[in-house]
């Protein structure tokens, strides 16, 4: 055997498989991400996408493995890097998988004999670790190797027709698919299907055994509710895309998938209704998933400094959630959900800035306690934003506009106070984020009493060291808890950032400064658009129809319409959804998630 | 997107530029380290005092500069006025310890006097809560001009401040130790709100007096504050204008004897100060300028021959609207007065308000008395010739063509014009009791 041949058939099929995962990502010269060239030359050196911590050795244990699995016999040379597809022999297909996975520890080729005799051999190939054994033996080895004794396989029945018999016949699985290409085949063991090939054949059963274990669905801990549904989605994309259609049951849910990363190989879902949805924008989307390059997307933030519309604003412009309702509700406002397989968030475009104050709790409480909060909401973001700004403001260059008592009360607070108010300020905002970002750190219940108790017992400390005065812990504070009013913790943090600049800014030139610095990001937050959308709607451009659910809300009579900043096809709530019969020239393509098609022969 | 990226760069560094330039108040300012200013007061220093005054020019040979303001501040002390941070160890010094200093300083004008208030206090003052300007008589006679000029120029000063004259020297109306609330400056405030409700002063803010000061036809008009009891600043601290005077703790004790009141109003000429109004011919002053909202008038009923009730009304609702005419040439100037009242009192059982007789009467009578109170401003105002009613401005507004033969003698013609007084008075309610109460 010799190691250099072993390893250029390999290369050419690692290449292979590259290619079809990329798909027609590679034909797209719109590049987004910019570099295509690096993705290639990083993923010849992986070895394998499920090898988990990278050795340094990577030749000798895999050249162990075969030789224990006993592959003295290469395939022809030619005929591994000509063709990707199964031969028939199953011996050497074998060896193609085993050349393939075989140094992974936990893959797994299970040869078996078929037919009242055994006259069939075929083989089993899956990943120990990811394919679940009751479902195997349930569906694969049981009634292969027990039930269908009577069934004259391998006599009568060979070959092609054996292939029939056992997936139309035998195996009791839902998911079987039919593939002959190697590659296509690898990458479903890899994410926990079994493969049984079947000598004679050309073509292997892909059967969906996927079994590793998974979260359970739980109450999202970022979006809580006081009334409402308690489930959030979890990091299985088929489970969240389940969750969805349990709550919206109709044909016209559409569910396209695309499998992004070189290496990583991660499922998208682009979830939205035919016939709400505009088909523009849709289109956009994918367009724009399409052309991104990237070795591995392990959460949906990944893609979604790929697609946003302006990557160099602080201001998010893709909305995400881990409530299930939350997306079916925008989903019938004809946006579009962009899931990701290993995170329980999902993406919702195009986004308007008033998603951002809004939350699901305003649909399930009485509307005019909702439009109440939603006010309270806009108040403190505002508050959030600019109170310590205008405090420094108002306190270092305007002190004629405070109430003499008030400032007479402030001014002896700052008595005892060594540094000027901004200094103070940002002692006090430092203070406050650290407290926050370690809080978040911090191990559940400890980090809790960590934040209260430190947020008390520094302040106090501070006054009472003079390093602060009580005026400015409590402005501190205050922002600190109006910035907790803000649903969305994606809008909270460019907030906090501009906070700090205005502080800054404030202190120095007053009130000017702050009306300078607001007008420039009003202007730059009129200027954004989602997936063309403009950021602000309905305020800018206004539309009148949609402030129904803006700040205040509608009760659901009066809601009539989807909001028009979506372009929805269909904008009445009212009537039933007309069908549209499918038009099936739509590009789909099969990937190993899709459950949707079922056992279907190609 | 990079060019673009520059674009926006590039109108940032623009709008940063137009930050350095346009804010016109960009120096920070600590509020720990501003002396606010509450009261400000001006006087003419003793004329005959020579010696060495803050803000003297040594060089100048000193004693024979005069020096002709002397600015009194009074400068709050917000340790022992905000209670400080509680920790700040030992803040506050017991009662004995008045919550502002009263600093004299003087020069040879304003903003130079001001300017010596450095000498004094370690920390920058800071006009922007000013809420008081008093000037003694002798300061207001010679022209309160410069001081007008120096307010309104100021760039933290606020027109809102209260303007008022002192018969005595504003000093010591400074010195007054407070009644009631802390400092003088909040004491003066809430006696000048409450002057519209007592038609007993004449609250006139620096912007008004200075738009009658500058407006043609109309000649301005103040509070007049008298000290009831004067201080014994003498007592407190050896030689009278001896430099700057601070009075802290245990002197500004002593001196708590004095105090203010309102005392009817000052009217101006032009700028200098002609005379003063009582009690009676302010409210008349406030109800032709419409200033008045409320005020308890006692009126005399004659209910039979030799039976003598009072009855007290406090107006409800009042209306002024001045119509200037002009019949062949000649001006004439009708007050058209509306107003409403509320019988809050009767000193008779035997008075019932509710017949149309008596009501009648009653409405004659506060007709009657509202026509005297006008009629006693007026002619206060005529004697004085200054015409703080604004006679010549509705006139200037009506008929600017006539004004222009009018105005060069205008105050000469204000004192003859034929005034008109037209009153429409009503009481409308009784409180809540409707009959008299029974006496036995």
């Amino acid at each position: 055997m010799s190691d250099s041949l072993m390893g250029k058939g390999l290369r050419s099929l690692m290449r292979n498989l590259r290619k079809v995962s990329r798909g027609r990502l590679s034909q797209d010269t719109r590049s987004r991400a910019g570099n295509t060239e690096k993705p290639r030359s990083e993923a010849t050196k992986v070895r394998s996408p499920l090898s988990k911590p990278p050795r340094p050795n990577t030749e000798k244990p895999r050249s162990e493995a075969t030789k224990r699995r006993g592959i003295n016999e290469q395939p022809p040379p030619s005929q591994v890097t000509s063709s990707s597809h199964l031969i028939g022999d199953l011996k050497s297909d074998l060896n193609l998988f085993r050349a393939l996975l075989g140094h992974s520890r936990d893959a797994a080729f299970r040869e078996i004999r078929l037919g009242s005799k055994g006259q069939l051999p075929a083989a089993l190939v899956y990943l120990e670790d990811m394919a679940s054994k009751p479902v195997q033996i349930q569906t694969i080895l049981r009634p292969l190797l027990l039930e269908s004794r009577m069934i004259p396989l391998g006599n009568e029945i060979a070959g092609k027709d054996a292939v029939d018999v056992i997936q139309d016949a035998i195996l009791p699985a839902g998911d079987v698919k039919r593939m002959d290409d190697v590659n296509l085949i690898v990458l479903s063991v890899l994410a926990g299907d079994t493969a049984l090939l079947i000598h004679g054949s050309a073509q292997a059963l892909v059967v969906n055994t996927r079994g590793w274990n998974m979260r359970q669905v739980s109450e999202p801990d970022n979006e809580l509710v006081i009334r409402g549904p308690r489930e959030g989605f979890t990091e299985n994309l088929r489970n969240n895309v389940a969750l969805i259609r349990s709550r919206l049951k109709s044909p016209d849910l559409e569910v396209r998938y695309r499998r992004l990363g070189f290496i990583t190989h991660t499922d998208v879902a682009v979830v939205f209704i035919n016939g709400i949805a505009d088909p523009e924008i849709v289109d956009e989307v994918m367009n724009r998933i399409d052309v991104i390059q990237i070795d591995g997307v392990l959460e949906g933030s990944y893609l979604e400094e790929f697609i946003e519309d302006n990557p160099y604003s602080p201001f998010p412009q893709i909305e995400h959630t881990e409530r299930p309702d939350k997306v079916v509700a925008s989903l019938l406002e004809g946006r579009i959900a962009i899931m990701t397989d290993g995170t329980p968030f999902a993406m919702v475009v195009p986004t308007v800035f008033g998603q951002y104050l809004q939350s699901g709790d305003d649909y399930y409480q009485r509307y005019h306690v909702a439009t109440f909060i939603r006010l309270l909401r806009l108040l403190s973001m505002f508050v959030s934003l600019i109170l310590p700004g205008a405090y420094l403001a108002i306190v270092t260059t305007h002190p004629e506009m405070v109430p003499t008592t008030l400032l007479v009360s402030i001014a002896a607070q700052r008595e005892g106070v060594p540094f000027p108010a901004i200094i103070e300020a940002l002692l006090m905002e430092g203070t406050i984020e650290i407290l926050r970002e370690s809080g978040l750190r911090m191990p559940g219940r400890i980090g809790q009493a960590i934040s209260v108790v430190g947020a008390i017992v520094l302040g106090q400390a501070a006054v009472s060291a003079g390093l602060v005065s009580p005026a400015m812990v409590m402005i501190v504070s205050l922002t600190g808890l109006a910035s907790f009013a803000i649903p969305s913790f994606a809008i909270a943090i460019p907030l906090r950032l501009l906070r700090f600049g205005l502080m800054v800014v404030g202190s120095i030139f007053g009130i000017f400064g702050i009306m300078a610095i607001f007008m420039v990001v009003v202007a730059h937050l009129a200027s954004l658009r989602s997936f063309g959308v403009p950021y602000m709607e309905p305020i800018f451009p206004f539309r009148a129809a949609d402030l129904k659910d803006f700040i205040l809300r509608a009760p659901w009579w009066a809601m009539t319409e989807r909001p028009r900043s979506t372009h929805p096809i269909k904008l009445t709530r009212r009537t039933e959804e007309v069908r549209k019969v499918p038009s099936g020239n739509q590009q789909r393509r099969t990937t190993a998630t899709s459950g949707k098609r079922g056992a279907t022969k190609q | 997107m990079m060019r673009r990226l520059g674009h926006i760069f590039h109108i940032f560094i623009v709008l940063c530029l137009y930050l350095l330039v346009l804010p016109g108040c960009w120096s920070r300012r600590e509020v720990d380290q501003l002396s606010f200013v509450g009261t400000v007061g001006l006087d003419v220093p003793d004329e005959t005092f020579q010696g060495n005054e803050i803000g003297e020019n040594p060089n100048m040979g000193g004693n024979h500069r005069r020096q002709t303001f002397r600015y009194t501040a009074e400068i709050m002390k917000p340790r022992v006025l905000g209670g400080g941070g509680g920790m700040l160890g030992g803040g506050r010094g017991g009662i004995s310890e008045l919550p502002y200093v009263v600093i004299s300083v003087t020069g040879q004008s304003l903003w130079e006097a001001e300017r010596n208030l450095a000498a004094v206090t370690p920390r920058t003052p800071f006009f922007g809560q000013a809420s008081q300007i008093i000037m003694s008589r002798g300061f207001a006679r010679r022209g309160v001009y410069p001081a007008v000029d120096y307010f309104l120029r100021k760039r933290d000063f606020r027109g809102t401040a209260w303007v008022s004259v002192t018969d005595d020297e504003a000093q010591k109306v400074l010195k007054s130790a407070a009644t009631l609330e802390q400092t003088t400056s909040e004491e003066m405030d809430g006696l000048m709100e409450g002057a519209k409700n007592t038609g007993l002063g004449y609250a006139a803010t620096l912007k008004d007096f200075a738009l009658a000061l500058t407006s043609e036809g109309r000649d301005p008009i103040c509070a007049r504050i008298s000290v009831v009891s004067p201080a014994r600043p003498q007592e407190a601290v050896g030689a009278e204008s001896s430099g700057p005077q601070t009075f802290t703790t245990a002197q500004a004790a002593q001196m708590r004897s004095g105090a203010y009141r309102l005392n009817g109003a000052a009217v101006f000429r032009k700028d200098k100060l002609v005379g003063f109004l009582n009690p009676i011919e302010t409210r008349g002053a406030l109800r032709i300028n419409g200033k008045l909202v409320r005020e308890v008038m006692t009126l005399r009923h004659e209910n039979s021959p030799g039976e003598q009730h009072e009855v007290s009304v406090e107006i409800s609702h009042s209306q002024t609207r001045l119509k200037p005419e002009i019949k062949d040439g000649k001006p004439r100037v009708v007050v058209q007065v509306i107003e409403e009242g509320v019988l809050g009192e009767t000193s008779s059982p035997h008075l019932d308000v509710f017949s149309p007789k008596v009501t009648t009467e009653l409405n004659r009578e506060f007709k009657k008395k509202i026509t005297q109170e006008i009629e006693a401003a007026i002619r206060k105002a005529r004697y004085l010739k200054a015409d703080v009613f604004g006679f010549g401005e509705t006139i200037r507004r009506a008929f600017p063509k006539e004004w222009r033969n009018l105005k060069r003698n205008w105050r000469e013609e204000f004192a003859h014009i034929p005034v008109e007084i037209e009153v429409t008075a009503t009481i409308r309610r009784a409180g809540h009791v409707l009959r008299p109460v029974p006496a036995k």
